[in-house]
């Protein structure tokens, strides 16, 4: 605390020269009301005013020491030299909206002081106002009303006398304050128990406080210091979400933190004073001597894994740690308790550590270097083993188990730690293959993978015996389909010579009705093949102008309600099957007549430039709506609309279409609106193409084997 | 065993199914060829020398023999390597190798009349 110079040299006591603005710091009441008195009598003693602006209880005290003094005070009202107001009736009459008025003080007290001294009059006056104020917390306007004497004081002569106990300013915080109202006043009289000394003691007393005010600064500090850490330590307890708990060596809580309220169910108040085996459950309640026991011994119980009961009878699993508590002697007082709720963590433990056990996938745990450090009973069983530990440990690198796992680490390292589920097959203890779906995911933090292994041999068994089906059962279909297209082929030539037109046109209904018969047999035992990605491809070049021109023909041979019309020509050369391109184009054109039964005309456009075949295929017939463009490429798909007539067909034919047109590395998309026709695209990469996108054609194999 | 004129020619048709047989026995008949047909596989191997077809034609599955071990006989032997098969199956996929097998010609069931003949007579003429 630092007290700033006086403005003015110090006065000394009792000499109290005119125009002054004194402040008297007290530490008590007496010895308050001599210095005023005495400032009051010395006044009256050599003629001139006193207004007294004090408390009722102050008026009377003063009244009585001047009277004691032999002043008549009665006198001196009357002849104007002694006035006595109330400081708060007073301080009343200055206020407007609780608020101090300038204008109001100017007015109230400037007249006082002028009706006093009456132009000639020395005035002394002792106000009580300002202590008022302070004392009621109204520090700013205490200020600002010692402003407002100061200002009266440049405009008219008076001394003032105004007091705070010095206790009101022992808060640091006030200091700002303080050194405000010293510097509002010409004169300071320090409080009493320095007034009384000799100059050389008031020396050696001002050295003293010095020296304690900086020892008081430090002391300060260092208790703001241990306070703040006291709070942190203190907000950290009860923040934590671990219960902190305290007890005595009887075992007498005596401290709970919050997260023990919320773990244990009792609250503070509740459990403080009570035995600690109020967490214990019965069959746990010997373990308490047995902790205690090491307590007394100094010893710390770390991490013990127990079970606990909250309030409502609920067993919880806890982790507790116990550290003695020991007094500033040395001596062992009670014991401290951290403990976690572990309930939910076993929980999930346990959970996952069935899930791994009993679970149907084989499961495996590996290090990033491909030591298995665990595989679970259904990995075992898949792989022909007993016991884990046979399979456990670094793995023999020629293993096909060995090198699946390299592979897979490897897989995961380029692709963020995952490796997407994905056929392969497994060589069992015994050197059965088993064909398997595997997936791996690593984990960062713990360098481990968790790899899933699921024995898929029943899938593939059953995809086979599918496929197997669906083979035969197209060629049992057609079998009887051949022998009903031949037997009519005998029939149109012996009835060839009759020349009756109508069983001939009969004859060769009945022939294109197997015909469609035929190919929607051949689409059925395509999409089951597409499905399993054994729809073969042949590898050549194939003419796109050739092509379009002799589907083109064989179309319209058939077609006598539609003119299809080519416009235009590509020059150019694709790389495929021949066969299925030419699928393709019959189903585009077949769907371009089906589906416009209204038009006469269907024109087929081709085009191409430096890098791709463009082909469309344009109808003036129903139209799709463009909700529909992207699903009727989907299997099974047909667009239904109740208003519309129907069309006949199994929804397969553009799904085909549109797989044949991508395993080419092509596109198939189309543009429509409803009523207003379609028109179906077809981009081709053109020859020479080695490395074509999304098509890779393998000599007489299957092409981008997609497993479904 | 085949009876024909000098200028007929003679075809033998080798399928497991009587229906086909039948039909095909009756169409090429009716196109002008001696005709011989039976749902066995080895029917050829027992044939005398002097009895042999002019062409073949061959089912690809037959029961209890595959048409494509027979073609690879035929073409194997000297006496019958000469003689044109034509091979038909309901696998579209037989194709390929009913020609690695030796096939001179393929057609996936059911076929065109024209086109069976059209194949016929390319070969006999």
């Amino acid at each position: 605390m630092t007290i700033p110079p006086n403005r003015k040299s110090t006065p000394q006591q009792g000499d109290v020269p005119a125009h002054t603005h004194i402040v008297q710091f007290s530490e008590d009441d007496t010895f308050l009301m001599t210095t005023v008195g005495k400032f009051l009598s010395d006044g009256l003693r050599v003629g001139e005013v006193c207004i007294v602006v004090a408390t009722p209880a102050h008026r009377a005290s003063l009244e009585q020491r001047l009277t004691v003094e032999g002043l008549d005070l009665t006198a001196a009202q009357t002849d104007g030299f002694f006035m006595v107001l109330d400081a708060r009736e007073t301080l009343a009459r200055l206020l407007v909206q609780e608020q101090l008025e300038p204008a109001r003080f100017f007015e109230v007290i400037g007249h006082l002081i002028e009706r006093a001294g009456q132009g000639q009059r020395p005035v002394r006056i002792f106000g009580e106002m300002v202590a008022l104020l302070w004392a009621e917390g109204k520090r700013t306007s205490a200020l600002r009303l010692e402003e407002l004497w100061n200002e009266l004081g440049q405009r008219q002569a008076f001394s003032l006398f105004c007091t705070y106990p010095i206790q009101d300013m022992a808060d640091q915080a006030l200091e700002a304050e303080f050194t405000q109202l010293c510097q509002q006043h010409s004169h300071i009289l320090p409080s009493e128990s320095y007034t009384h000394l000799s100059e050389q003691e008031r020396l050696r007393a001002f050295t003293l406080l010095q020296q304690k005010a900086l020892a008081l600064e430090v002391e300060i500090a260092c208790r703001h210091a241990v306070q703040e850490r006291l709070l942190m330590l203190a907000a950290i307890v009860e923040s934590t979400d671990d219960a902190v708990l305290s007890k005595n060596l009887a075992g007498t809580i005596t401290s709970w933190n919050r997260a023990a309220e919320h773990i244990y169910g009792y609250t503070a108040q509740e459990i403080i004073g009570q035995p600690v085996t109020l967490l214990f459950p019965p069959d746990r309640a010997g373990e308490f001597e047995q902790i205690m026991a090491r307590i007394r011994q100094g010893e710390r119980v770390e991490h013990h894994e127990t079970r606990r009961m909250r309030k409502d009878g609920t067993i919880l699993t806890v982790s507790v740690t116990i550290s003695p508590v020991k007094n500033e002697a040395g001596e062992i007082i009670g014991a401290s308790t951290i403990a976690r709720d572990v309930t939910n963590q076993r929980l999930v433990e346990a959970k996952s550590q069935q899930l791994f056990a009993s679970n149907l996938v084989g499961i495996f745990v590996a290090d990033v270097e491909g030591t298995l450090l665990e595989t679970n009973q259904a990995l075992l069983d898949l792989l022909g083993y007993t016991r884990a530990d046979e399979l456990i440990g670094p793995l023999q690198p020629d293993t096909p188990l060995a090198s699946l796992l390299r592979d897979l680490i490897f897989q995961a390292s380029q692709s963020s730690g995952t490796v997407e589920p994905q056929e392969t097959v497994l060589q069992q203890k015994h050197g059965k293959d088993v064909p398997v779906l595997v997936a791996m995911t690593c984990i960062e933090h713990t360098s481990t993978c968790i790899g899933f292994v699921l024995n898929i041999s029943e899938r593939k068994a059953l995809e086979q015996r599918k496929d197997a089906f669906i083979g035969m059962a197209s060629h049992e279909l057609k079998t009887p389909l051949t022998s009903l297209k031949g037997f009519l082929g005998v029939l149109r030539r012996l009835l060839a010579s009759q020349e009756n037109e109508k069983i001939l046109h009969a004859l060769t209904r009945m022939d294109a009705q197997i015909d469609k018969l035929t190919t929607l047999i051949n689409d059925l035992l395509d999409i089951s093949r597409m499905q399993t990605g054994q729809l073969v491809y042949r590898e050549e070049r194939v003419e796109v102008d050739d092509l379009v021109q002799e589907m083109v023909e064989s179309m319209q041979e058939t077609t006598q309600t539609h003119h299809l019309q080519v416009e235009g020509q590509t020059q150019a050369a694709v790389f495929g099957d021949q066969d299925r391109l030419g699928q393709v184009l019959m189903n585009l054109l077949n769907n371009a007549i089906k589906y416009s039964p209204q038009a006469d005309t269907v024109l087929i456009h081709l085009a191409s430039d430096e890098t791709q075949v463009h082909l469309r295929v344009q109808d003036f017939g129903v139209g799709i709506a463009p909700e529909h463009h992207d699903k009727v490429f989907e299997r099974f798909y047909q667009v239904i609309d109740p208003e519309e007539r129907t069309y006949p067909g199994l929804g397969i034919g553009l799904a085909i279409s549109h797989d044949i047109v991508m395993r080419h590395g092509g596109r198939l998309w189309v543009e429509s609106q409803k009523g207003e026709g379609s028109t179906f695209h077809l981009r081709f990469p053109l020859l020479p193409q080695k490395n074509r996108p999304g098509a890779e054609i393998q000599k007489e194999g299957t092409m981008g084997s997609k497993p479904c | 065993m085949l009876k024909r004129s000098d200028s007929q020619k003679a075809i033998l048709v080798i399928d497991d199914d009587p229906d086909i047989l039948d039909f095909l026995h009756d169409l090429l008949e009716l196109e002008g060829y001696q005709v011989a047909v039976t749902p066995k596989g080895d029917y050829l191997e027992k044939m005398e020398q002097g009895d042999l077809p002019d062409l073949i034609l061959l089912d690809v599955f037959l029961s209890g023999r595959d048409g494509r071990e027979i073609v690879k006989h035929l073409k194997g032997q000297k006496e019958t390597q000469h003689i044109p098969v034509i091979m038909f199956s309901a696998h579209p996929h037989a194709e390929a190798t009913a020609r690695a097998a030796g096939a001179n010609d393929f057609l996936a069931k059911p076929f065109s009349m024209d086109d069976l003949l059209t194949k016929v007579h390319a070969f006999l003429l």
